[in-house]
């Protein structure tokens, strides 16, 4: 049986406790408090969240000491707390967009779980989020409809493609796709299309 | 979920977390350059960001401080319960309602009394000897 003892010690001892990362995000810089408001707005979208709720429900976990997320000490925290927004938002575009019960196709193939009560979304809530996301992807290729360029590091990175991929797409300069990369990037930090969930 | 669905939400995500990664790549100088081309107040966002957070941790704080509260209470009434815990002069008082019937009992807490021997140490041990003959449960409750 493998000893797990250890670990537990391991994980307890090299945390922050709630008291130290209060003071740890209370010595933040100007910098680091602007970088995290960014970071939200970037993650935000799909979520069903505003950037500041996204940002505050990360605070809530990363300070509640028993069930929530610990600050590793070798971690600075606020980098841990750009990565704690970034899971709570994958979860939460995830809980939004859970399957549609099978019960509700018309085909029986759940047998008695059928009529167990479900906490799944109705078929209409799912269809508004099938139908949100692709208004904020097609709120996206409208805001870059005049700028092919920043148009393709939009699709681009949605695919998940390599720089060169993109360029290979829309032939452009390194220097070209730098600059287009950083006009996406200004204008979804200034403005991520509005998430229609929060209308 | 729709396998259109799901591909609508992966392209999404996959868009936030590289806007996401940029913001981390960048040092310091290029980000608050980034921002003054944009027109943006570094300063500005920090302070409302930091007000945010610090209301924020302020919430988290009370939030703590209640359900400490309460646990606290809880405890507080649960020890109070307990005959042990109770205060020494409601102690006494059960123990000299036992010794009312009981001349010799009486004479004991009198002699205890004299010699200040009726501590709250005392009245423990006269407690927890009523507790083990089985007279009185650990609320004080005849049994």
């Amino acid at each position: 049986m493998e000893d797990f003892s250890q670990i537990e010690f391991a994980s307890n001892t090299d945390v922050f406790s709630a008291t130290e990362l209060r003071s740890e995000i209370e010595s933040f810089r100007d910098i680091d408090y602007a970088r995290l408001s960014k970071k939200a707005i970037a993650l935000a979208p799909g979520t069903g969240m505003e950037p500041n709720d996204l940002l505050q429900e990360a605070l809530f976990r990363a300070l509640k000491e028993k069930g929530g997320r610990n600050c590793p000490c070798n971690v600075n925290p606020a980098i841990f707390l750009g990565n704690v927004m970034r899971s709570i938002a994958t979860h939460a575009r995830l809980d939004w967009a859970r399957e549609v019960p099978a019960c509700t196709t018309g085909e029986d193939e759940s047998g008695p779980i059928e009529n167990t009560p479900d906490s799944a979304p109705s078929p209409e809530e799912a269809t508004i989020a099938h139908l949100d996301y692709g208004r904020i992807i097609d709120r996206l290729e409208e805001m870059f409809r005049d700028d092919p360029k920043a148009q393709a590091i939009i699709i681009g990175d949605m695919e998940g493609w390599t720089p060169d991929e993109i360029r290979e797409m829309e032939p452009m300069s390194t220097k070209e796709y730098d600059t287009a990369r950083k006009r996406v990037r200004r204008s979804l930090l200034r403005e991520f299309p509005e998430d229609p969930t929060n209308e | 979920m729709s396998k259109d669905q799901k591909n609508m939400r992966e392209k999404l995500e996959r868009l936030s977390n590289s806007l996401a990664d940029e913001i981390d790549a960048m040092t310091d100088e290029e980000f608050e350059s980034e921002l003054e081309e944009a027109s943006e107040d570094l300063i500005d966002i920090a302070n409302r960001t930091r007000t945010l957070i610090n209301n924020a941790m302020d919430n988290i704080g009370r939030q703590k401080l209640i359900s400490a509260r309460a646990g606290y209470e809880q405890h507080k009434s649960e020890d109070h319960d307990n005959i042990l815990q109770w205060s020494h002069e409601r102690k006494q008082k059960l123990i000299h309602q036992f010794s009312q019937d009981d001349n010799d009992f009486e004479q004991k807490l009198t002699l205890a009394a004299r010699n200040e021997g009726d501590t709250e140490s005392d009245i423990d041990s006269i407690i927890e000897d009523l507790i083990e003959l089985g007279i009185i449960d650990d609320k004080g409750n005849l049994i």
